[in-house]
């Protein structure tokens, strides 16, 4: 069955460009041009996925998004031309999954809206068939007894030392581990001088594992300090 | 060498010079000065008109004993005659001169018969003399018209009496020798009345009044007692002695005076005459040498002061010190010469000069130390003004021209009016009360006035102090308005109506310096805010447009077109569009990085971890130009106190322009280490591919690019960024450039406190 998505953007041809991305990839789009249009829509049929920008007229995208959390629990990816941290906590905190700033990559749209859909529907049935060996960060899963790593489900491949970073990262979840500790315990050695092994071993993990490296979702930079994977 | 044979010479000339002034100074007679040398002629002298005057006492004291001593009829000498009455314990006694004679004879006092002059032998008698008191003396008629009458007059004893005959008698013998002859130059006719019956008719040579008038100078005392007379100046006392001057019954004159002026006779008034010439001789010869001495002084003066060369002139250590010190050094010099000269001179003096002289000759030692020394200084002086300014060094010249100097309102002169002003009141209450102390004991009104005066004092110091108080009350509330302002706060409203004087006119302008800077800073700030807000307003009004034209070239792109025309006009849009996009993201984050208005998260970052971390993120870049990063990080962690985000993102762009800009093939070295103490300091090195043909100041401004075109990728902000982020986080970016040598450096505080180094972020 095809998942409908719905876009809502004042700009047509902004809309008009994603739901061509959107049914590339094989789902279904309604469009709107402003708030109340995107409610009318919602009420009218099923939606699986919102993206809505946020300054529109008539009712803007944090209003409309306001209302629609009244009712619905599914995904909302806010896309605006606002890219202030502010803007973004703001559309984050009133109910918004995900929040893409413009111009956006359209690749980097359609991988998120996935990763956004395997999240909530397989929220539901993700439970129970959890091993010693298998270890959850967010949308991130390690199985350590058959070393695979799934990103929203997806398998992942890994250098055994990327891997070995990574479980390092994800068991210690929330924990920041400096460069000379991670490479104390991955190389077993102790670290002498300067060396961005490391730092070059992560930045490829984060290329694989993350939808936009520079902004990751899981293995984040502590910039002067070291790496560490988010506790979810 | 010239300069020490002219200081010589000067030396002799000055003291030849005091010998002349000391020659000249043995000439001269007391109070007439040097115009006695005009009187060429003797005759024309003070001095002659002096001898002249001592002539006619002479022959007066000389009419007395005469008439005293000597007989009427022959005018011999008559020992026998009686010469003194008096009234002794045996009565009445009258004394013949030869009894006194022998009375002072008795005593010891004899006079020799050739040279009559008085010796006193020890064999006289040691008897108490007896007391006599005397009624008639004659060769002292006048003695009665000059003392008191009374129980004492005339009382004294036979001794003195008698030694006083004996005296009187040699006082006549010489007298006679000198006017009793006529062979002399001195011609006198005199007629005189010593108090007894008959008058005396006195004359050495007995010529006519007409023969002496034509002796060359002459003196006549008239029977009406005037005088005529050639003598010039006048002899003086002659009329004084009334008793010698009595009226005569003769129709004669009372004295005639004559003196021969072509000097016949070899007597005193001859002697005095060639003692006079060749005195006039003598002083106009040293006259003429003391001129000679003093214009050789002068001349050596003048050339040892100037110097012969620039060597003599230069400034020497003396020319350095202050003109009243170096006057003041002298005058103690002098003193301390003076006194040393005094010490020693005096007894030099003592033995060599009579005591009227003795003054004379310190006064000319005095006065060559002193011109001496003047020399000293007068050189001094003449070195300083050839050497920039004669008061150049002078304290006195200095405090003048710091009171009237006109820069800053006066503030010396200032200073100086009231506090002159405050001592002067004060000195003078003291006084006044001091002089008034004493007087207290004189009356109420003194008291009076004292208290009064103690009273205004008191309350003028009182007055004084509190206008002192106010000035430094109001200077401490505009320093501290000063400070505010320095110190950022420019908010400050002072209180005109607390100040006064010039202390208002400052506070006046600190208020209205206040209120335009208040002005000045909000409208800055509203401008900035207002930039701030237009480049963010304006870069997302351009995002929108802009997503679409990406995203539609995307598309585009995705449509199988086989047209390689079109395929790169395609590719054009694409790279454009993303450029553009790049471009309005960091003029966002430049105008917000200088405008400050960005929220800074401070943590304790490890500088070296993030050079380590940014050489992780950049090494597919450096690989893709094939550049090798050197990268030297010390052993320990180096803290700094920053946000990780943003000292990122200038790591970020100075690895992201060494990338790019540096020369294909080379080494790119970024270090890190701790300057000092307090200083850690990250640095990038690289050879620039372009020419480098700009300053290190133009390539941190907005726009500006190494390479100054605009045709590769980035938006030439980059470094604008890293300056202003580093800024907000109180580093300092450095760009340095030599020749294709690039080097970039962030210099960040060290962060100290251990406890809390490695902060979550």
């Amino acid at each position: 069955m095809k998942q409908t998505i719905l876009v809502c953007d004042d700009e047509k041809e902004i809309v008009e460009a994603i739901s061509i991305y959107l049914q590339t990839e094989g789902f279904e789009v309604l469009k709107a041009y402003d708030g109340n249009e995107a409610l009318k829509v919602l009420e009218n049929n099923k939606v699986d996925l919102i993206i809505i920008d946020v300054m529109m007229p008539e009712l803007d995208g944090i209003h409309a998004t306001l209302k629609i959390r009244e009712k619905l629990d599914i995904p909302i990816i806010i896309l605006s031309a606002k890219s202030e941290d502010a803007d973004k906590i703001l559309g984050l905190n009133i109910g918004a999954d995900d929040y893409i700033t413009k111009p956006f990559n359209p690749l980097e749209l359609v991988a998120r809206v996935k990763s956004q859909l395997r999240r909530y529907v397989q929220l539901g049935n993700i439970g129970g068939s959890v091993s010693q060996a298998v270890y959850k960060c967010g949308g991130l899963t390690i199985n350590d007894d058959n070393k695979e790593v799934f990103v929203d489900g997806e398998l992942i491949k890994l250098t055994p030392i990327e891997y070995n970073i990574l479980l390092l990262l994800v068991k210690n979840a929330g924990k920041v581990f400096s460069i000379d500790e991670i490479f104390e315990q991955i190389w077993n050695e102790e670290a002498i001088g300067a060396d961005n092994t490391v730092a070059v071993h992560i930045r490829h993990i984060r290329e694989k594992i993350e939808i936009n490296p520079r902004e990751p979702r899981y293995l984040k930079v502590v910039w002067g300090v070291g790496y560490k994977v988010e506790k979810q | 060498m010239k300069r020490t044979l002219f200081i010589i010479i000067h030396l002799m000339s000055v003291l030849l010079f005091a010998a002349g002034l000391g020659v000249i100074h043995r000439y001269t007679r007391e109070g007439t000065g040097i115009s006695w040398i005009e009187d060429t002629r003797f005759e024309d002298s003070v001095l002659f008109s002096e001898m002249v005057a001592d002539d006619i006492e002479n022959i007066k004291r000389y009419a007395v004993l005469k008439n005293a001593f000597e007989n009427e009829g022959d005018g011999e000498l008559d020992t026998n005659k009686l010469v003194v009455t008096a009234v002794t314990s045996n009565g009445n006694m009258s004394y013949r001169l030869s009894d006194l004679v022998k009375q002072a004879a008795r005593y010891g006092y004899t006079m020799d018969d050739k040279s009559h002059r008085i010796s006193v032998s020890e064999t006289g008698t040691t008897d108490e003399p007896y007391e006599i008191r005397v009624t008639y003396k004659a060769f002292d008629p006048f003695y009665f018209d000059n003392i008191e009458p009374g129980p004492s007059q005339g009382v004294t004893n036979i001794r003195d009496l008698s030694v006083e005959a004996l005296r009187a008698l040699a006082e006549y013998y010489r007298l006679r020798t000198e006017y009793g002859t006529d062979m002399t130059n001195f011609v006198y006719n005199m007629t005189f009345d010593p108090e007894s019956d008959y008058d005396i008719m006195m004359y050495n040579t007995g010529k006519t009044t007409d023969e002496i008038m034509s002796l060359g100078k002459y003196l006549i005392v008239t029977q009406e007692r005037t005088i005529e007379t050639n003598i010039e100046p006048q002899p003086e006392n002659i009329l004084s002695d009334e008793n010698s001057f009595r009226l005569t019954d003769y129709d004669s004159n009372l004295m005639e005076i004559g003196i021969d002026t072509t000097y016949m006779f070899n007597d005193r008034y001859k002697e005095a005459d060639d003692a006079f010439i060749n005195d006039i001789r003598t002083a106009k010869t040293w006259l003429v040498i003391l001129a000679g001495s003093a214009f050789a002084a002068l001349i050596s003066l003048v050339l040892t002061v100037r110097g012969f060369d620039e060597e003599d002139r230069r400034e020497l250590a003396v020319d350095r010190m202050p003109l009243e010190a170096l006057v003041f050094v002298y005058a103690c010099l002098a003193v301390i010469l003076y006194f040393i000269f005094k010490a020693s001179l005096n007894t030099v003096f003592e033995e060599l000069l009579e005591y009227s002289d003795r003054a004379f000759w310190r006064d000319i030692t005095k006065g060559v130390i002193t011109w001496l020394l003047s020399v000293c200084i007068l050189s001094s002086m003449y070195r300083r003004s050839v050497n920039g300014g004669c008061f150049k060094n002078s304290l006195l010249q200095g405090i003048v021209r710091a009171l009237s100097s006109e820069k800053d309102g006066r503030p010396a002169w200032n200073s100086l009016k009231g506090y002159v002003l405050f001592t002067a009141v004060n000195v003078c209450g003291v006084v006044f009360i001091l002089r008034c102390y004493g007087m207290t004991m004189l009356g109420s009104f003194y008291s009076l006035a004292m208290w009064g005066c103690m009273v205004l004092l008191i309350a003028f110091d009182i007055f004084a102090y509190v206008l002192r108080y106010n000035r430094f009350r109001q200077r401490d509330e505009i320093r501290r308005a000063v400070n505010d302002i320095a110190g950022g706060n420019v908010d400050i409203k002072l209180n005109e109506a607390e100040f006064d004087g010039e202390a208002l006119e400052v506070v006046k302008g600190l208020n209205n310096i206040s209120v335009g800077l208040h002005t000045a800073i909000n409208e800055q700030v509203k401008a900035d805010k207002l930039k701030a807000d237009l480049i963010t307003n304006v870069s997302h009004d351009i995002r929108t447009p802009l997503t679409s034209i990406i995203n539609y070239v995307d598309l585009m792109k995705r449509e199988n077109i086989t047209d390689p025309k079109l395929k790169g006009y395609i590719d054009v849009l694409d790279k454009k569009s993303s450029r553009l996009k790049n471009l309005t993201e960091d003029l966002l984050e430049a105008s917000k990085a200088s405008s400050g208005n960005i929220r800074m998260e401070f943590a304790c970052i490890d500088m070296a971890e993030l050079a380590e971390q940014a050489g992780g993120e950049f090494e597919d870049k450096f690989k893709s130009r094939n550049l090798e990063l050197e990268l030297s990080v010390p052993e320990d962690a180096v803290p700094v106190l920053a946000d990780g985000r943003h000292l990122w993102r200038v790591f970020e762009n100075l690895y992201n322009n060494a990338a790019k800009y540096s020369m294909e093939g080379t080494r790119v070295y970024a270090e890190v280490r701790t300057a000092d103490e307090d200083k850690a300091v990250f640095t990038i090195k690289n050879v620039s591919e372009k020419k480098l043909n700009i300053s290190p100041d133009e390539l941190t401004e907005r726009f500006v690019r190494g390479d100054v075109s605009r045709n590769t990728e980035g938006s030439g902000l980059g470094l604008s960024i890293a300056k202003s982020l580093t800024a907000l986080m109180k580093g300092e970016l450095k760009i340095e450039i030599d020749g294709d040598l690039y080097k970039a450096s962030v210099i960040m505080d060290r962060y100290h406190d251990e406890n809390d180094a490695v902060k979550e972020g």
